[in-house]
């Protein structure tokens, strides 16, 4: 069944395939495509020490869910799990998960391809990247914009 | 009526606070609630003529101009999502 939502803590990748295979051998899928998303540890040249998200629950998790349950219509399709990390991650650690199970192997990526991408550019989740030459508000699809001040405290340098 | 406005991301440092409960007339739309918003603001004008695209979301859906608005409903406004 389609699943979709916010989470805190890492997934483990190992468990989410075996369960998305045991559920959907017998029904005919034969391809699994997953995507993982995780924090780059250098943009433009500088070190990233941390890439802070934050969602907009509980609407977030409910677009994912309507998202993984769209995609899951589609012809092929069997099954598809879409989670998106919230906090503060390190270079390294995972954010995203897009799993799709499907008849075949074209079907299953063209879907985890189109459904990534509506999470990218639909769901109301946004990252604050902090970096070696400062903070960086990213919008949309890889913009960044320079941290001028944070809510309550003075003026950054 | 009263409605509550959350800012998210760089619209929270602009606005210099994470929400608002703003006081509006019956019959008020989304239009108008953004009119208030930036006349409150005028850095959030300001950035979503320049730098980034404000958007509204009326109770967690993406809204339109002309929705109209009733009390007790929460309006977010967001730039373009970075989720990934």
């Amino acid at each position: 069944m389609a699943d979709g939502r916010i989470i805190e803590k890492p997934l483990d990748l190992n468990e989410l395939v075996a369960s998305i295979i045991k559920e959907t051998a017998e029904k005919g899928a034969g391809a699994l495509v997953l995507f993982v998303g995780y924090v780059k540890g250098r943009v433009d040249d500088s070190e990233v020490s941390e890439l802070d998200y934050e969602a907009y629950e509980p609407h977030a998790s409910r677009m994912l869910k309507e998202i993984a349950e769209k995609y899951e219509k589609k012809e092929g399709v069997l099954n598809i799990r879409i989670y998106h990390r919230v906090g503060d991650l390190k270079p390294g650690e995972t954010t995203l998960y897009v799993a799709v199970s499907a008849k075949s192997r074209h079907q299953a990526f063209q879907v985890a391809k189109e459904a990534l991408e509506e999470v990218k550019h639909r769901v109301p989740i946004f990252k604050l990247e902090k970096r070696e030459d400062g903070e960086y508000w990213v919008i949309g699809n890889g913009r960044r914009i320079k941290r001028r001040k944070a809510p309550g405290s003075p003026e950054q340098s | 009526m009263k409605v509550k406005v959350r800012f998210f991301s760089i619209l929270k440092d602009v606005a210099g606070r994470e929400s608002i409960e703003l006081e509006l007339p019956e019959g008020a739309k989304l239009r108008d609630l953004l009119e208030e918003i930036y006349s409150l603001y005028p850095d959030l004008e300001k950035i979503s003529g320049e730098e980034v695209g404000v958007i509204a979301l009326l109770n967690g859906n993406y809204g339109k101009l002309d929705d109209e608005l009733r009390d007790g409903d929460e309006v977010a406004l967001i730039p373009p999502a970075s989720g990934g």
